[in-house]
């Protein structure tokens, strides 16, 4: 198995590595050749420079923003999942409540926020409750339509011997949307930093250690500390990394054992 | 053989275990798929359904599980309604309608988590229920890797866990191809014999229905009646050699002759 993982795994970090390479030489030739100046596009070396120079900004504002997203994620599956399973359980709530859920999902959440830090504030709570709307419709949506969607054999299977709703909804309509819910997981993953970005550049806090990686930005910008812009661009990009890389993990350890998405050899 | 003698020694129990009476379903108003279905299944009995597609005998099946109700007549399992008969029922499905996130063991003890039974206590039964259709040493794979055959036989397993009285069946072997479904055949004779429960079963095979049954139910189409009721009064235990046997080629041959003037009525 690992004699013949190896080359596999050599290859699929092989290809995006040669392909990076080959984008750094452009890279640089380009800026040489057509003499663009910095404030237009900075040098990778240089980026890094300014970055480590703003290192301190860049790790508390990391810091900041990372905890933001972490609260504004856990609302959003928390709330997801318990208005998805509300949704399933009644007919008259789906159909009562679901049109309101896509009504809040159509308003963009720019028209909102000033609203939204009226009620909560400047700082973290309004963070979280921007967070929360961006990316918690995929986690309802998906998490619903798993929910109702149980396949009518095993309904019927459970009907058989007499399920209660609590042991349906528990043993098999949970289970069963499992596959949805880490579906609309994996995207509310990728959304939670532009949640917590954007709520940051509206309602952040923006003194010193407070500062998330959203401020950090509109303070680069303003002063145009272009190569540091990157730097927190490539920053930026971490989060939804470690978002994603967990959500996948996470959805690896709930289903590889048994949903047709990890089949490994097929017998 | 432990069938037989519990039948023979009281005769006065001869009250039937399901009842069906001038039993009908509409699915919309109009639409009849079963119209005034009569019969009687003593204790013991095994009772295959046959028939064109559209006649309703999966339909009949559910109404005796209680999944759905009849839209006339009435419906007795064990002197009630089906829906009281809970725990005295097994159903195995059209397919092996097995939870893929499930292990196998975890599959067949379901009915009995369900039914709020201690977990080492329902493991143990589990255990059994595999060991009786061979699966002892799949306990801990998930029915993805299973053939179907094998899923099938878990799906009985699953069934039989509760100890039924009666064992609905719906087409379950028809997927499979035809020395797996052969040898199910003759694992269900045997389980039966074991356990000596009352079985109905649906099915599109001929073969099937006179193997195992000791009664076959033609039913015919829009709306689904029953056109013949016919004895397969061949002795139990049947073994595979039976399939050879001249009387049980004349059963095939009956049941063959009532499906086909089920279709020429039609």
């Amino acid at each position: 198995m690992t004699a013949r993982r190896l080359p596999a795994i050599l290859a699929s970090l092989g290809w995006p590595l040669l392909v990076g390479l080959l984008f750094l030489v452009v890279w640089y030739a380009a800026v040489n050749w057509l003499k663009i100046p910095e404030y237009q596009l900075p040098l990778p070396h240089r980026i890094v420079e300014e970055g480590l120079r703003e290192g301190p900004t860049l790790w508390s504002g990391l810091l900041q923003t990372t905890y933001a997203c972490v609260v504004g994620f856990f609302v959003s599956v928390v709330g997801g999942v318990v208005l998805s399973v509300l949704l399933a359980l009644s007919t008259i709530a789906y159909r009562g409540i679901y049109p309101y859920i896509l009504m809040l999902k159509m308003t963009p959440v720019i028209v909102l926020a000033p609203i939204i830090i009226i009620w909560f504030g400047q700082g973290i709570g309004s963070i979280t409750v921007i967070t929360f709307l961006i990316c918690f419709f995929p986690i309802v949506a998906n998490t619903t339509m798993g929910l109702r969607s149980t396949e009518r054999g095993l309904v019927d299977l459970f009907r058989v011997y007499s399920a209660s709703r609590w042991q349906e909804m528990l043993h098999l309509r949970i289970p069963a949307a499992l596959p949805y819910f880490f579906t609309g997981l994996k995207i509310a993953a990728a959304l939670t930093p532009i949640g917590a970005l954007y709520g940051d550049t509206v309602a952040g806090m923006g003194s010193g250690a407070d500062a998330g990686l959203g401020f950090v930005v509109v303070i680069f910008s303003s002063q145009l500390k272009v190569p540091a812009l990157f730097a927190a661009a490539f920053t930026a990009c971490f989060i939804g990394f470690l978002f994603v890389g967990l959500v996948n993990i996470l959805s690896w350890w709930a289903l590889h054992r048994w949903h047709d998405s990890y089949q490994q050899e097929s017998n | 053989m432990a069938l037989n003698a519990t039948q023979a020694a009281e005769p006065g129990r001869q009250q039937p275990l399901i009842t069906l009476q001038g039993v009908s379903k509409e699915f919309a108003p109009g639409q009849v798929v079963l119209q005034d279905i009569d019969a009687a299944l003593p204790r013991g009995e095994f009772l295959a359904l046959i028939g064109p597609s559209g006649c309703g005998k999966s339909t009949l099946l559910k109404l005796i599980a209680g999944l759905i109700q009849p839209t006339a007549g009435s419906l007795k399992v064990g002197g009630g309604a089906p829906s009281a008969a809970e725990g005295k029922l097994g159903f195995v499905f059209q397919d092996a309608n097995l939870l893929p996130w499930l292990d196998i063991r975890d599959n067949v003890s379901l009915p009995l988590k369900l039914a709020g039974m201690p977990r080492q206590s329902r493991e143990e039964r589990a255990m059994q229920m595999l060991e009786m259709v061979g699966l002892a040493d799949a306990t801990g794979r998930y029915p993805r890797e299973l053939s179907g055959g094998m899923k099938m036989r878990v799906s009985i397993a699953r069934a039989l866990a509760t100890q039924p009285e009666i064992l609905l069946l719906d087409e379950p072997f028809g997927a499979l191809d035809e020395m797996t479904r052969d040898s199910l055949n003759e694992e269900l004779l045997r389980l039966r014999e074991l356990q000596g429960w009352t079985g109905v079963f649906v099915t599109h095979s001929v073969a099937e229905a006179v193997f195992l049954s000791s009664r076959v139910m033609v039913l015919s189409a829009n709306p689904g009646r029953i056109h013949a009721m016919l004895d397969i009064d061949l002795p139990f235990p049947r073994t595979a050699a039976m399939r050879t046997q001249e009387r049980y080629h004349h059963y095939l041959a009956e049941v063959t002759r009532s499906l086909h003037s089920v279709e020429e009525a039609a």
